[in-house]
C-alpha cells in the first residue's frame, strides 16, 4: 500500500507501452484523426465514447483533449468521412 | 454518429481526495455538455482505485443538475449485484431527474473479487442477468408484475416511480456472441470495447455482434453499436506513454488471494 493506493505489479503477457501507444488513440491531432478514421470503418458506430482520463492522467490533460477531440480532431475526421450525422442515420 | 466521453473516476495519487475526483468527473461532464458530446458515461466498479464510483446513478444523479443536453448513462450498473426491485425503482428516478436523458447501460460482471464481496455466486452471473433483464422489461411496461424465476421471485409488484422515457434506452456491454445475442432478444442495444487493442480488435467485435444479430434474426441496426476508446491527444511521446500505462488493464492478475499485495481494477468499463 502506498497511502490509500495500492501498489502497481506488472501482469505476465503484458503488451509493451510503445504497442498500446500505438493501437490506441494516442497522439497528435492528425494521428488520433486517422487512428479515428479506421475505427469508425472498423467498427460502424453509432456512438463512440472516448475515456480521457484514466488512472493518473491529470485533469487539465483529460479537459485539453476533450476540447482538441471536437475542435481539431472532429473536422478531419469529416473530411475523411464525411458529415458524421449524416453517417448516424445510415 | 455522436461523441461521448467515458468516466472511468479512478484515481492512482494518494493524496487525491474522492471528493476531489467527484468534483473533477463533474466538470468534465459539464464541459463535454458545452462542446457538444451527446453522452456522458460513468463506469461501476468496487474494491479498487480503478474506478472510485460504484453507483453509476447516482452520479448521474449529481451530473443531471449540472448539465442541460448530455444524456447520461451508466456504463454499465452490474446487475447480479443489485436486488432488482430497488434497482428499477433508481432507474426510474435517476431518469425523471434528468428529465429523459438516462441511457441504461447494464452487464453480467466478471470480477470474482467483486461477486465474493457482495455474496454472489460469480457462476450464476449470466442466468441472473438474463432474468434481472426480465424484470425490469416487466416493471416499466406493467402497472403490476410478478417474477418467479429460478434466481429472483417477486410477487405481485407496482414501482411507483416511473420513467419519463418510455422506454429507457438499454445497452448490454460485453464481448460475447451471447452477451450481444441476449441484446438482441431484449431490444437492448450494444456497449462494445476494442480495451487496449486497435482497430482490427475492433473489426472482430463488429464480426461478433453482426453474427448475433443475424443469429437472432435482428436488424443489425438495431444494436445501434456504441465503442469506447481510450484517448489522449498530445504533440508529446512522453505524455502518451504515460497515458498507456495508465490505460493497461488489470483483471486477469487479479486474484482474490493476491488481490491486497497487487494491483485491482480492469480496462474499459
Amino acid at each position: 500500500m502506498q497511502g490509500t493506493v495500492l501498489v502497481d505489479v506488472p501482469c505476465p503477457d503484458e503488451p509493451s507501452l510503445e504497442q498500446i501507444h500505438k493501437d490506441l488513440l494516442i497522439g497528435d491531432v492528425e494521428t488520433v484523426a486517422e487512428k479515428l478514421v479506421a475505427e469508425i470503418r472498423a467498427t460502424h458506430p453509432v456512438h463512440m465514447c472516448f475515456s480521457f482520463k484514466v488512472g493518473a492522467t491529470p485533469h487539465k490533460a483529460a479537459m485539453r483533449s476533450m476540447e482538441l477531440m471536437m475542435t481539431e480532431v472532429r473536422p478531419r475526421v469529416e473530411r475523411a468521412l464525411g458529415p458524421l450525422a449524416r453517417r448516424a442515420a445510415e | 454518429m455522436e461523441f461521448g466521453i467515458f468516466n472511468l473516476m479512478g484515481s492512482r495519487s494518494p493524496e487525491k481526495q474522492t471528493a476531489e475526483v467527484f468534483a473533477e468527473v463533474a466538470e468534465q461532464t459539464r464541459l463535454a455538455d458545452e462542446l457538444g458530446y451527446a453522452i456522458a458515461w460513468f463506469a461501476e466498479h468496487h474494491f479498487s482505485n480503478y474506478c472510485l464510483c460504484a453507483s453509476p446513478l447516482m452520479i448521474i444523479a449529481h451530473c443531471a443538475s449540472i448539465t442541460k443536453k448530455i444524456r447520461l448513462g451508466t456504463a454499465v450498473v452490474v446487475l447480479p449485484l443489485y436486488n432488482p426491485a430497488r434497482l428499477a425503482a433508481e432507474i426510474a428516478t435517476a431518469d425523471a431527474l434528468s428529465n429523459g436523458r438516462l441511457m441504461l447501460g447494464v452487464g453480467a460482471g466478471y470480477q470474482p473479487y467483486e461477486f465474493e464481496r457482495f455474496g454472489v455466486d460469480i457462476k450464476n452471473n449470466l442466468e441472473m442477468t438474463e432474468e434481472f433483464c426480465d424484470i425490469l422489461d416487466r416493471a416499466f411496461s406493467q402497472d403490476f408484475f410478478s417474477y418467479n424465476g429460478k434466481h429472483y421471485q417477486i410477487p405481485k409488484t407496482h414501482i411507483p416511480a416511473r420513467p419519463v422515457q418510455k422506454p429507457v434506452p438499454i445497452y448490454v456491454a460485453g464481448h460475447t456472441e451471447a452477451m450481444f445475442r441476449a441484446a438482441a432478444r431484449h431490444g437492448y442495444r450494444v456497449l462494445s470495447s476494442g480495451r487496449i487493442g486497435g482497430a482490427a480488435l475492433l473489426a472482430e467485435q463488429y464480426q461478433i455482434i453482426r453474427d448475433a444479430y443475424r443469429a437472432e434474426g435482428v436488424p443489425l441496426e438495431n444494436a445501434h453499436i456504441t465503442v469506447n476508446r481510450f484517448c489522449h491527444i498530445t504533440d508529446s511521446k512522453e505524455d502518451g506513454l504515460r497515458f498507456a500505462e495508465n490505460a493497461l488493464p488489470i483483471p486477469p492478475c487479479l486474484e482474490p488471494a493476491a488481490a491486497a499485495g497487487g494491483h485491482a481494477g480492469h480496462g474499459a468499463g
